[in-house]
């Protein structure tokens, strides 16, 4: 059993030597395609760094293009070399230049050996699967790609719209039955040797030619003409990300790497010297399968994308900053609960909730001359000062500081029609909103002031002007917010219920007595000034309810610190 | 607008006549180094920590413009080997801070290069800063054709008052001045140059409690892989071209980002405010200084019990004031 290894690289020389060397040690033959766009001096000074090795070949050399047959031909070139060279090599396993070994070599050595005849090589039929994360799938087989989607992008792009138009379609070479995978193989010699010499090669190359990313069909598919065993996976880790850009490793990911299944790992950075001393460390020990746990790994970068793609809700910094119409634009990155036209109604309301509840209770954050009942002196968590100026000045940013600081609790707020408007959009817009409103109760805020009918009837327009805003801003198609409206007349009759409905979906505190009612303001002579107002030219759709007695009983069975009617 | 990054060009190439040489090692830079530039005024004590943290970063060379010290800040740099040192006397404000004459550096010397334009009270962290030296970013960068990289500056304070908080030569000043705003930071973009505006911190609510509009911005874009036509606006908070200053992601994403360590309120600071008064050569008629001086007569605590203590980038990602993106 003799263990060959391809490697293709093109950047980064001294570390393809060290890898080479290290090969070397575990008794591996090596054929090296050195990327033609590499500088003479350095490919030099490459040649002379592993020149004391016989078991290395080096391969014509190929300028390489990323998509392009140029990467199969060089693969081609090393690995009929590296076969010619080394007639008693049973594997070869193709691999980068920035690759190392995640498990030592020994240990994939006697892995091969009990499954002597199979061939490592990720294979799947483009017909029934979606291996390709984003893009091209079986039109890769099926147009023709003269150009580079590198460097003539706006071209590539042009020609794959006019083969769809024009419905072009190659056709495939028989018997071939496309599959793509993973560039990275280990095949045995016997299967490589019959794709290297299978005599329609230069038909299915020229096929090969025009297609799309062939070094992730080429063998993929060819493998399936020639082996008599395929495992569909690849022995080298390797994953994108979510613009198909490899992961790189770097020397924190040491430990986290025998998570893999896989013997080696793509791609590492040029720079990670822990990784390259440790994982070429001819003394390193096996490292067991037993001990990996390739779900978590693969999560890892995963989560990577869902970071960079939808991570950070409700916070806003240097490397965040939606736009109004983005998804995601929201100041909470927890559920929170705003408490509208409650203040008329409640004296205390704000106090009831925090002692029924758990979190944290603000009160009226964004009243006109205060923040809640904070001295302006005093400071949030996290620093935020408790000033109207500076919470004037930005409303939508000044919420997201203070709701960023309380995310682990449920946190809620007060807001009246009174406070500043320019927050509502903002609470509109929030998905992590929910907003439960006492509609009309604006008027029993009215009923109880010492001014002027004329005025209360002016206040009272603004006020229902307000209130018809705050609903339309909820009605936006745009508006995510959770919205629950209560009718003052119901929440007037049904105190206990409504109550209790408020603050349903928030955590309720152990020691919170339900019993316990806030302190209600008077309501009485509130139909008379409802009527009053309609009859001044307001239209207000506000109809009290008429109680039935038995009714009147539910509410007996709580106590009664409330005014009753 | 490209005529406006055409006139500062210009601008800085005919500042860059003000500077005379004191040392020039530029011949020992090689194509791949990261380069940092910095002005600086009588500012010894911070030097070695500053060289130091750098270096260990994997920064190659440093520039440095002396603005007239008169504490032999500029004979210690002139004897260390990885620098090259201009000196001038001439308008700190009149080079539009300091922004002019080192336009007119990079210009000359930075082009293709990744350049780190910070002050010496200014401390980079960057998502695994302590296991990845920052070619690591830089390459990573590269490798996402992404060309700038943003930062907020965080303003780091003592516990008790900042005059007692002293910077010793050779000593991390973060271990002294440990303390940060944790969520107090304002976001506005800046519809013209395309960059967010950062306002916020201590000295947000410490000074400008009463008119937040004029606190000092926060936003800085240090690291950028330079190019002949770039430059700076204003200090590092804006750039032109104006892509560069998007750091940041619109769609609800976010985007790799960083913090610098802002270590400017400690004992050296009240001396400068004072000094600074004197020469008016700060930024809006030295503004952020005279509200210092007014306020607090060099008395000043910016401390309280809301204040978060640093620990390290992990703690400052978490508090959402960085990100690491999808760089896993």
């Amino acid at each position: 059993m003799r263990l060959g290894f391809v490697i293709l690289a093109h950047t980064d020389l001294h570390r393809v030597a060290e890898l080479i060397a290290h090969l070397s040690r575990e008794d591996c033959v090596v054929g090296v395609h050195i990327d033609k766009k590499v500088s003479n001096a350095a490919f030099d000074a490459f040649k002379d760094s592993i020149q004391s090795f016989d078991n290395v070949v080096l391969s014509k050399r190929t300028a390489c293009e990323w998509g392009e047959f140029s990467l199969v031909r060089a693969t081609l070139d090393a690995s009929e070399k590296l076969l010619n060279t080394f007639d008693d090599v049973s594997h070869v396993s193709l691999i980068s230049g920035s690759c190392l070994p995640i498990r030592p070599v020994r240990q994939m050595k006697r892995f091969l050996k009990r499954n002597a005849g199979t061939d490592y090589i990720e294979s799947v039929s483009v017909e029934n699967n979606y291996w390709v994360k984003d893009g091209l799938n079986e039109e890769r087989f099926t147009f023709y790609f003269p150009f580079s989607w590198r460097k003539q992008r706006r071209l590539f792009d042009r020609l794959v719209d006019v083969q769809r138009w024009a419905r072009i379609k190659r056709k495939i070479p028989e018997p071939l039955v496309p599959h793509i995978g993973s560039q990275w193989w280990t095949l045995t010699a016997k299967t490589l040797r019959a794709i290297i010499n299978d005599p329609k090669r230069p038909y299915y190359d020229a096929y090969f030619t025009w297609s799309w990313i062939p070094d992730e069909s080429y063998f993929q598919t060819l493998a399936r003409l020639h082996s008599s065993s395929i495992e569909s996976r690849s022995l080298t880790f390797s994953k994108f990300d979510y613009l198909g850009k490899p992961f790189m490793f770097y020397d924190d990911h040491l430990k986290e790497l025998t998570q893999s299944d896989c013997f080696w790992a793509r791609k590492i950075w040029g720079g990670a010297d822990k990784l390259y001393s440790s994982l070429l460390d001819d003394k390193r020990a096996n490292q067991p399968m037993s001990g990996a746990d390739p779900k978590a790994f693969d999560d890892k970068f995963e989560t990577a994308d869902e970071i960079r793609c939808e991570g950070g809700l409700g916070r806003f910094h240097q490397g965040r900053y939606p736009y109004d119409r983005a998804e995601r634009t929201g100041v909470s990155a927890a559920p929170f609960t705003v408490f509208v036209g409650f203040k008329p109604v409640y004296q205390d309301f704000s106090d009831w909730v925090n002692n029924h509840t758990q979190g944290i209770s603000y009160g009226s954050i964004f009243a006109r001359t205060q923040v809640g009942d904070f001295d302006p002196e005093s400071h949030f968590d996290g620093n935020l000062p408790a000033e109207p100026k500076v919470r004037n000045r930005n409303p939508k940013g000044y919420l997201a500081n203070l709701l960023w600081s309380g995310k682990d609790q449920h946190q809620n707020l007060m807001y009246d029609f009174r406070d500043l408007p320019r927050i509502v959009g903002t609470l509109a817009h929030d998905e992590m909103a929910k907003v439960i409103m006492v509609r009309h109760s604006w008027m029993l805020g009215l009923l109880h002031s010492s001014a002027s009918f004329e005025n209360q009837l002016s206040n009272a327009k603004r006020l229902q002007r307000l209130e018809r805003r705050f609903l339309a801003e909820f009605d936006k198609d745009t508006a995510k917010a959770d919205l629950t409206v209560m009718d003052l007349a119901d929440v007037l009759a049904h105190p206990s219920r409504s109550l209790r409905a408020a603050i349903e979906h928030m955590p309720k505190s152990s020691q919170g007595n339900l019993s316990l009612m806030p302190e209600r303001f008077n309501t009485e002579g509130l139909d008379n000034f409802a009527k009053k107002l309609r009859n001044h030219g307001l239209n207000i759709d506000y109809e009290p309810l008429v109680r039935p007695k038995e009714n009147k009983k539910q509410d007996t069975v709580f106590e009664k610190p409330y005014v009753v009617k | 607008m490209r005529i406006e990054r055409k006139r500062r060009r210009v601008r800085s190439l005919r500042k860059r006549r003000e500077l005379s040489c004191v040392v020039d090692r530029t011949k020992d830079i090689r194509p791949s180094d990261i380069l940092v530039f910095s002005t600086l005024r009588n500012e010894k004590a911070r030097l070695p920590y500053f060289l130091d943290y750098y270096r260990k970063l994997g920064v190659n060379h440093f520039f440095f413009v002396d603005n007239d010290s008169e504490d032999g800040s500029r004979e210690y740099l002139q004897e260390q080997p990885d620098t090259s040192v201009w000196t001038t006397t001439a308008s700190y404000k009149r080079s539009k801070f300091g922004v002019d004459w080192l336009n007119g550096l990079k210009a000359k010397y930075a082009d293709g290069h990744w350049v780190l334009v910070v002050d010496v009270d200014e401390l980079l962290v960057y998502p695994f800063c302590d296991t990845r030296p920052l070619r690591a970013l830089t390459d990573w960068l590269d490798s996402a054709s992404i060309k700038s990289f943003g930062t907020m500056l965080l303003d780091m304070y003592p516990k008790g008052k900042i005059q007692h908080a002293r910077i010793r030569e050779g000593k991390d000043p973060v271990k002294t001045a440990p303390y940060f705003d944790a969520s107090n930071y304002f976001i506005e973009k800046n519809k013209k140059y395309g960059n967010l505006w950062i306002q916020g911190g201590p000295r947000l609510r410490s000074f400008f409690r009463d008119k937040p509009q004029f606190a000092p911005a926060l936003n800085k874009t240090p690291l950028v892989k330079w190019s002949k036509g770039y430059v700076f606006v204003s200090s590092t908070h804006t750039l032109l071209p104006r892509g560069l200053n998007q750091v940041y992601d619109e769609w609800g994403g976010q985007k790799p980002c960083g913090v610098l360590l802002h270590t400017k309120f400690m004992n050296t600071f009240s001396e400068k405010a004072e000094e600074e008064m004197k020469r008016k050569q700060h930024y809006a008629a030295s503004r952020e200084y005279r509200m210092y001086l007014n306020k607090l007569n060099g008395d000043l605590l910016l401390w309280n019990e809301q204040s978060s203590e640093y620990e390290n980038w992990q703690q400052l990602e978490q508090l959402g004031l960085m990100a690491r993106g999808n760089w896993a």
